[in-house]
């Protein structure tokens, strides 16, 4: 496969040594990248993504070694590099940069940004310091840092997170590389912040003639960036084509089960992949997907290693493609669940979770013997309903205060205004200010779900112990024994694990299985409400597939309510009844989802949805973006929190607070709402891109 | 920045002037004085003394005002005068007795800590990186010694080394033609001959935990992705080590760099009694003993005062070392 390609990878293998055992992790990936393209990596995490970017600069780690094949890139053999040579060094950073996820900690934060941008420079380009200082101005301007030229004595804690990302950005392309390898660099960040990052990346591409080997878990990001996508599992390159080809006809059992368990519209329950991608040490035998694949063949797929197989334009390693094609049917979506036309039902009971002007105020000492206190206004005047069997979404960037609020409905903080009222027993009982033996029994029917599934759990406790220990903090005399043996038992099947595995400590459990435990501990009291904050965020899109669906069949045959607090739209879309907007600490807008979705009426929530990208749509980009970052916390803006940012913004909107007004249903706090025509998700009537039901 | 010293010097100020109240409380406190060692003493030797020369030595001690009145005399005349009082056990001026064992002290300490830093820095850098290689193991191994052996008998041994194979006289920091002389530069060079035993022996113990804390921390940060990003970029791989990881490193090992300090002016004293140095630890155990109140308040309080100089130097220098820090002290100091 020689070719004029600017990167050309070809059987590369790299495995990793534990102890006395070796585990290939990167098995025969081979692939080539054009020039002034872009193709993307997909795929879920342990794939693979990650550490084929690090084996084309050979920043592996010590334990891992290549074992064989090529990367060539403009004609020099990487992987058979030695690794003193001068040109390896040389293309490291200076032919090939590299940007990554969660900028703050990839960049050292004991030097100045332009401290960090000029290394780079003069690491490869002979050239003083005065001119590395001037070109790394010259970066900073054409990555749109605000102020440049007082940025670039900043340290990276002086900075947002969209402007490091920047600053990571300027210190790649500091010596003209002719390759940027980005992972996940928008992973991090928040969905408006995202889309200004992929703009700026598109337009450096653009403009310096750059390829991009573009590495993401997210299908959304790959439809809006991508020439070519190269799927991968396990280690293997599993589908590779066009864009088009790969994301609107996806030909591979794995691509196809990954688009189909893409959160979709409507509070559908979703197609999901069975099981998760093995660890390396348990590679299957045969096809690596064949254990979860609902087409694999036994005799066939789970003996013998399929090839990479080109069929129109598209390269798949399927054995459904290959001589043994007539032995398939992939048109039977048999990967589908067969209750995927049930809908949770709309009829909400009573009002469960009342929020009447909540405030949460945390305060900051400042001076000598911080005698002066200024305040932080993390909540401010939040009023919302939450009734029996419902889903209501809080949705909003990081810094918008909905984890906080979340927090205080269950008193992990004291709210410092306002009224919580909780209906327990059928009376509305205000639990603003209780004590620590009222908190223990509201706790019993209000629960909560907690985002990182792997410091939510006590590593020193079972399984067992984990979700038995609400039931024995119960008030009143601890259940018996056998008693909790069974009601444990029966949590464990209700959230779909294996009662045999409550012995295990939760390290022997995968992240979406860890997920389940934190959902059984929250389930054991028989709560009504569970206040989920982005349970589903840490894991990936098959597994975060079936932990919505366990949490949508929970609603629905216990009749739970859940404030469900997540930045991700998508996931929003798909499983809430009602969203709530938050901004800067504010309800900006209220409403039912539809509503929201299509017809937004707060020129944030425009801004959100715009940003929004889901994999299928060709060419979603309205080019709505927001400038700037959001009101720092400490003074905040005495008009409405959003003028600053907004396209609509009037005189009145920066002097004067904006109520939270009714129209017909539709709440939304801004002057304007009426006389505004904002814009939506586009495709209002059509399902999403590969609905489940089609 | 300014704003930032003067805050702190003024803290320092009001903590040395509790630790002198705290001292010379605690050393008042205990029944029984300078005198009534004296008139137990007389006993001993059969002769006893009348109760009104007894009187009189508490009024030439000074020791026959209240504690609060003993208190400021001493304070105003180390305000004044420069006076710190009178040893009575000594018959000699304070002043005249610490000065240069003070002096000395401070030496053996600072040299001592130079000597873990240039020990222990390299060592922990070499075993972290090199971890598990034989040479960590070596160090793990001989720092674990260190920390086992106690001061005292490594002393004795190291002692016994100097005497038996370099001919050096036994024990303290100077032969005993120079104990006396004016300094000198012969005098100067045959203190270093003699150093060298005290600063191993106050410094093995902490270079085996500095080695161990470098290590560990330096662990932690070697695959931090900022790490991944200065590789990424072509640096070289000594550059980078020292550039990023090491620098990152080095926080929590100089935020408890006083720690050291202190546990090193402490530790002195056994040592010094071992090894017959003319240092102030030998010198304080005697006059507590004595209840030799003045000398003992005075030595508590000038160590105290280099601890607190100690936490001011690793304060400053983590300001040096970290920005985030020096931004959030310039940020205090605007208010």
């Amino acid at each position: 496969m020689q070719t004029d390609a600017l990167l050309s990878l070809q059987g590369l293998t790299v495995s990793f040594r534990d102890g006395r055992r070796r585990s290939v992790a990167l098995r025969d990936v081979g692939f080539d990248l054009p020039h002034a393209k872009t193709v993307a990596i997909v795929g879920e995490s342990g794939c693979g993504k990650s550490l084929t970017a690090r084996s084309i600069l050979r920043i592996l780690d010590t334990n891992a070694t290549i074992d064989g094949g090529q990367i060539l890139f403009e004609g020099v053999d990487l992987a058979g590099a030695s690794e003193k040579s001068p040109t390896l060094h040389g293309i490291r950073g200076g032919r090939i940069g590299l940007i990554y996820q969660e900028p703050l900690t990839a960049l050292s934060s004991f030097y100045t940004v332009g401290n960090q941008i000029m290394e780079a420079i003069r690491r490869h380009q002979d050239v003083t310091k005065k001119q590395a200082r001037e070109r790394a101005l010259e970066l900073l301007h054409a990555v749109g840092m605000p102020n440049p030229a007082q940025r670039l004595d900043a340290y990276t804690f002086e900075l947002s997170g969209g402007q490091q990302q920047r600053v990571m950005i300027a210190m790649a392309l500091g010596p003209h590389p002719s390759l940027l390898i980005a992972d996940e660099p928008t992973t991090a960040l928040d969905v408006t912040t995202q889309a200004v990052i992929l703009d700026l990346l598109q337009e450096l591409q653009q403009s310096q003639g750059m390829s991009i080997l573009f590495i993401t878990h997210d299908l959304g990001v790959v439809s809006r960036m991508a020439d070519e996508v190269v799927v991968m599992y396990l280690g293997e390159v599993v589908e590779h084509g066009t864009r088009a080809d790969v994301l609107t006809t996806p030909r591979h059992p794995y691509t196809q089960a990954l688009m189909a368990s893409l959160p979709g519209r409507a509070q559908f329950r979703q197609a999901t992949i069975p099981g998760t991608v093995p660890s390396l040490a348990e590679r299957p035998a045969g096809c690596a997907f064949a254990p979860r694949c609902a087409f694999a063949q036994p005799g066939l797929c789970d003996v013998q290693r399929p090839e990479l197989v080109h069929a129109d334009g598209v390269h798949v390693r399927c054995h459904a493609f290959g001589n043994a094609a007539s032995m398939f049917d992939l048109s039977l979506q048999s990967n589908q669940p067969d209750t995927v036309t049930k809908r949770n039902s709309r009829q909400f009971g009573d009002r469960v979770l009342d929020l009447r002007n909540v405030s949460k105020t945390f305060e900051k000492r400042e001076g000598l013997f911080g005698q002066r206190v200024r305040e932080i206004k993390a909540v401010q005047d939040i009023s919302l309903e939450l009734r029996q069997g419902e889903t209501l979404a809080l949705v909003g960037e990081s810094g918008s205060g909905k984890t906080t609020l979340g927090q205080t409905i269950v008193g992990l903080h004291k709210a410092t205004r306002g009224r919580v009222m909780f209906a327990i027993d059928g009376r509305d009982a205000d639990i603003t200010n209780l004590s620590a033996a009222e908190w223990r029994n509201v706790w019993q029917s209000m629960r909560m779900v907690f985002q990182d599934p792997f410091s939510s759990l006590n590593p020193r406790m079972t399984a067992f112990d984990i979700v038995a220990e609400p039931l024995l903090q119960r008030p009143g005399t601890p259940p018996a024994k056998p008693d909790l043996v069974r009601k444990v038992h029966e949590l464990f099947r209700l959230v779909g694990l294996d009662p045999e595995m409550a012995g295990r400590y939760p390290h022997a459990f995968s992240g979406g299985q860890r997920q389940r435990i934190g959902v059984a501990r929250a389930l054991a009291p028989d709560p009504k409400v569970i206040i989920a904050d982005e349970p589903v965020s840490a894991l990936d899109v098959s597994v975060q597939a079936q932990v919505l669906n366990l949490l949508r069949d929970l609603q629905s045959n216990l009749g739970l309510s859940y404030l469900f607090i997540s930045h991700d739209l998508n996931v929003v879309a798909s499983l809430a009844h009602r969203v709530a907007v938050m901004y800067a600490g504010r309800i900006v807008e209220l409403a039912d989802t539809d509503e929201i979705l299509d017809r937004p009426r707060h020129p944030y929530s425009e801004a959100l949805l715009s940003a929004v990208l889901t994999p299928g749509l060709a060419d979603q980009d309205s080019h709505m973006r927001l400038p700037g970052d959001p009101p720092d916390p400490l003074s905040l803006p005495p008009g409405c929190v959003f003028a600053e940012r907004c396209a609509y913004a009037t005189v009145a909107c920066t002097h004067e607070m904006p109520e939270m007004r009714n129209l017909g249903g539709h709440w939304v706090a801004c002057h304007h709402a009426e006389a505004l025509a904002l814009h939506g998700l586009r495709n209002e009537s059509a399902p999403d891109s590969p609905a489940p039901n089609s | 920045m300014a704003r930032f010293l003067a805050r702190r010097l003024v803290l320092m100020l009001l903590t040395v002037i509790a630790i002198s109240v705290i001292s010379f409380f605690i050393i008042i406190l205990p029944p029984g004085d300078f005198v009534d060692r004296l008139v137990q003493e007389a006993n001993q030797y059969g002769e006893n003394l009348e109760p009104h020369e007894i009187e009189d030595l508490r009024r030439n001690y000074g020791l026959d005002r209240s504690a609060v009145e003993q208190y400021f005399v001493w304070i105003r005349n180390i305000l004044f005068r420069g006076d710190f009082g009178y040893s009575f056990g000594w018959d000699l001026p304070v002043s005249e007795l610490i000065g240069q064992r003070l002096g000395l002290t401070a030496f053996l300490s600072v040299v001592t800590l130079l000597f873990v830093w240039i020990v222990a820095i390299p060592v922990g850098i070499y075993a972290a990186v090199r971890k598990y290689s034989l040479g960590d193991y070596v160090f793990t191994f001989l720092g674990f010694i260190g920390l086992a052996i106690p001061n005292f008998l490594l002393a004795l041994v190291l002692l016994y080394i100097s005497f038996r194979y370099f001919g050096q006289s036994v024990g303290g920091l100077f032969s005993p033609e120079y104990v006396n002389a004016p300094w000198t530069f012969a005098r100067f060079a045959d203190l270093l001959s003699h150093l060298w035993i005290p600063v191993i022996v106050l410094g093995t113990a902490g270079t085996a935990e500095i080695i161990r804390k470098i290590r560990a921390n330096l662990l932690d940060e070697l695959h931090r992705p900022y790490v991944l990003t200065a590789r990424a970029k072509g640096l070289g791989e000594t550059y980078l080590l020292l550039k990023y990881p090491v620098r990152h490193s080095l926080n929590p090992f100089v935020s408890e760099l006083n720690d050291l300090f202190v546990k090193i002016v402490s530790g002195e004293t056994i040592v010094a009694v071992v090894l017959g140095l003319q240092t102030t630890g030998p010198l304080l155990l005697e006059a507590l003993k004595e209840e030799d109140l003045y000398l003992a308040s005075t030595l508590i309080m000038f160590l105290s005062f280099l601890a607190v100089l100690g936490t001011l130097f690793s304060d400053l220098l983590l300001m040096l070392l970290d920005p985030k820090i020096r931004r959030q002290a310039a940020s205090r100091e605007m208010m």
